[in-house]
């Protein structure tokens, strides 16, 4: 659905002095400088897949985003959507495709809601059935309806982005680009908007391109990742894979009577008691989860045992603390 | 599309009448400001008889021209004004991801409410001066419609040709172009034989806000000839197409520098 070869994007960018001199100076001699935003990315995205795109603040998420829905032209390399250059496939292929970037609103910021669902039924030339049925579906999922009647300006930011999200699910697009939906929302908009989106993926099998800052965002709509840092893509996989390459210590908590010192046979690992509750944190290379499962069987007379999934957020802060590139 | 573009205009005077006290400021000052530039012939003309050939209720009917184009180019095309804040404010990304023309959406975005005042005056003294020059037959009432459409079409170009250089030299969402372009229109008040020839040049055919007004006014009472009127609407439909020209040369400068 997604191919990208070596894409790359370099702007210029304006070099200023500081200060009012600098400023000064620009005005008859500018300097210009060669930024570079995406560095030869290559990867593929299948279809119905949802796939998040992870990085810091200038990795260059954005500038990828743009260059998949045509607004930006790549400096060199090649990127297909649906077998065609998105620079090249006008509104045809612009009809197929949703995008919401979460800091800016597509809905007309004057007129209410429902006249901004109207004036796209009208703009992407719908029929009165398809309509119907997307509406009638966005408006249930994610409780529209007190909001669509009120301008889109004087909604609060979490109506407005639930009100946006509804927005691009109109025309049935294949594949959505979604850039940082749910910043600065609260948990509760969070979670029905990523509700929405896995159920939308799911049934209606509607792409998901993501970026976000927000690591539950990612793990709870998509199936597999990217990371980009400094305009490179530094993984390309499944999340799932990405969590357990990046993550060194798991954990299991156990509860119940210890019968036997655990410490004898785990050397390695750490032990922190907490009551009837032991935590045993292990490092992933010395023991297998099965040989820490036999210790703690034999150590211990289980009343309740969990393993604790590793934490997306500690993944991506070792992944950009540089620890075990790939 | 004509359909939706008007049910968005409708909506924008729907929204702006929720605040009825900065609705009629709004009306009154557009009225205020067009009658009191009104005063200035009529003080002129209590001293001078006669400027050039000219009569007094010629220049009114020159504003009244003008009043009308920029009105109207305020109700319906207040959008042009709003476009360098949108390309500033990372807006214009939304217009560039919707499969419909990004002009007809710049143009179907807002409306200038001062607009309706302006046209309303202008609307109300055409005809009056009309009747008093003796114009408002059939054939001078075919021959205005014809002229404000294409004044119309002539100052949303010249609007959207100045806007147009946000793409290029983008200064926090203003550019100072398009104010200059609209300050120079407003000489174009007043009779072309009254400035030198490079002036005259200049407010025909590089701002052409002679043909928004004072050629039509010319037409009207005979001084130059009827068919100079095509040249009228060769001049408006030469300038809306360089317009558009360089407003989809500007989104592609967008699209291969923006960040």
């Amino acid at each position: 659905m997604i191919e990208a070869r070596e894409l790359r994007k370099v702007y210029k960018v304006n070099h200023k002095q500081p200060g009012l001199k600098g400023a000064f100076a620009n005005l008859f001699h500018a300097e210009w400088e060669q930024k570079v935003a995406v560095d030869g990315l290559s990867f593929q995205m299948e279809q119905g897949r949802a796939l998040a795109c992870i990085g810091e603040n200038g990795a260059g998420k954005s500038t990828l985003i743009k260059m998949m829905i045509g607004i930006l032209t790549p400096t060199a390399g090649e990127i297909r959507v649906f077998g065609t250059d998105p620079r090249r496939g006008g509104r045809g292929y612009l009809r197929r495709i949703g995008v919401v970037f979460g800091q800016k609103t597509n809905l007309w910021t004057d007129i209410p809601v429902i006249e901004s669902y109207q004036a796209v039924k009208t703009l992407y030339r719908l029929d009165e059935g398809m309509f119907r049925k997307n509406y009638d579906r966005v408006v249930e999922l994610l409780a529209l309806q007190p909001l669509l009647s009120v301008p889109a300006r004087k909604l609060s930011l979490g109506q407005r982005m639930r009100a946006d999200i509804g927005m691009v699910f109109l025309h049935s697009p294949e594949l959505l680009f979604l850039d940082e939906p749910t910043i600065g929302l609260d948990i509760n908009v969070k979670h029905t908007i990523r509700t929405f989106l896995r159920q939308m993926n799911e049934e209606t099998g509607t792409g998901i391109f993501l970026t976000s800052h927000d690591l539950d965002d990612i793990d709870e709509i998509c199936d597999d990742a990217i990371v980009l840092s400094g305009g490179r893509l530094i993984y390309d996989g499944t999340l799932d894979q990405l969590k357990h390459r990046f993550v060194q210590d798991k954990m299991i908590q156990v509860t119940g009577k210890q019968e036997r010192d655990i410490r004898s046979l785990l050397p390695l690992a750490r032990i922190i008691m907490e009551g009837r509750v032991v935590k045993i944190v292990y490092p992933v290379r010395e023991y297998s989860s099965a040989e820490v499962l036999a210790a703690v069987s034999g150590c211990f007379a289980i009343e309740d045992i969990t393993i604790e999934e590793p934490d997306i957020d500690e993944v991506v802060s070792r992944i950009f603390a540089g620890e075990g590139m790939l | 599309m004509i359909r939706i573009f008007l049910s968005m205009k409708a909506q924008y005077i729907k929204t702006e009448m929720e605040y009825a006290a900065n609705f009629w400021m709004m009306l009154l000052s557009g009225v205020l400001s067009r009658v009191v530039s009104m005063a200035a012939p009529f003080v002129i003309y209590s001293n001078i008889p006669d400027i050039a050939g000219w009569q007094k209720d010629e220049i009114y009917l020159i504003l009244s021209f003008l009043f009308i184009a920029e009105g109207l180019c305020s109700v319906l095309f207040e959008g042009i004004w709003q476009m360098p804040g949108m390309v500033f404010a990372g807006e214009f990304d939304c217009i560039l991801s919707r499969p419909v023309s990004p002009l007809f959406q710049v143009l179907s975005y807002g409306m200038g409410l001062q607009g309706i005042s302006v046209f309303l005056v202008g609307a109300v003294s055409m005809p009056v001066f009309l009747r008093r020059l003796g114009l408002l037959h059939s054939w001078g009432v075919v021959m205005s419609l014809f002229l404000i459409l294409c004044g119309t079409v002539l100052c949303m170009s010249i609007y959207l040709l100045g806007n147009s250089v946000v793409f290029w030299f983008d200064a926090g969402g203003r550019t100072a172009l398009p104010y200059t372009l609209s300050q120079l229109g407003q000489y174009a008040r007043y009779p072309l034989e009254l400035y030198p020839g490079v002036v005259r040049f200049l407010l025909l055919f590089l701002v052409p806000y002679g043909f928004i007004c004072v050629v039509p006014v010319e037409i009207l009472r005979g001084s130059v000839a009827w068919p100079w009127c095509l040249g009228v609407a060769g001049m408006s439909a030469g300038f809306f197409l360089l317009a558009r020209a360089v407003f989809c040369r500007g989104i592609r400068h967008y699209e291969s520098v923006g960040m």
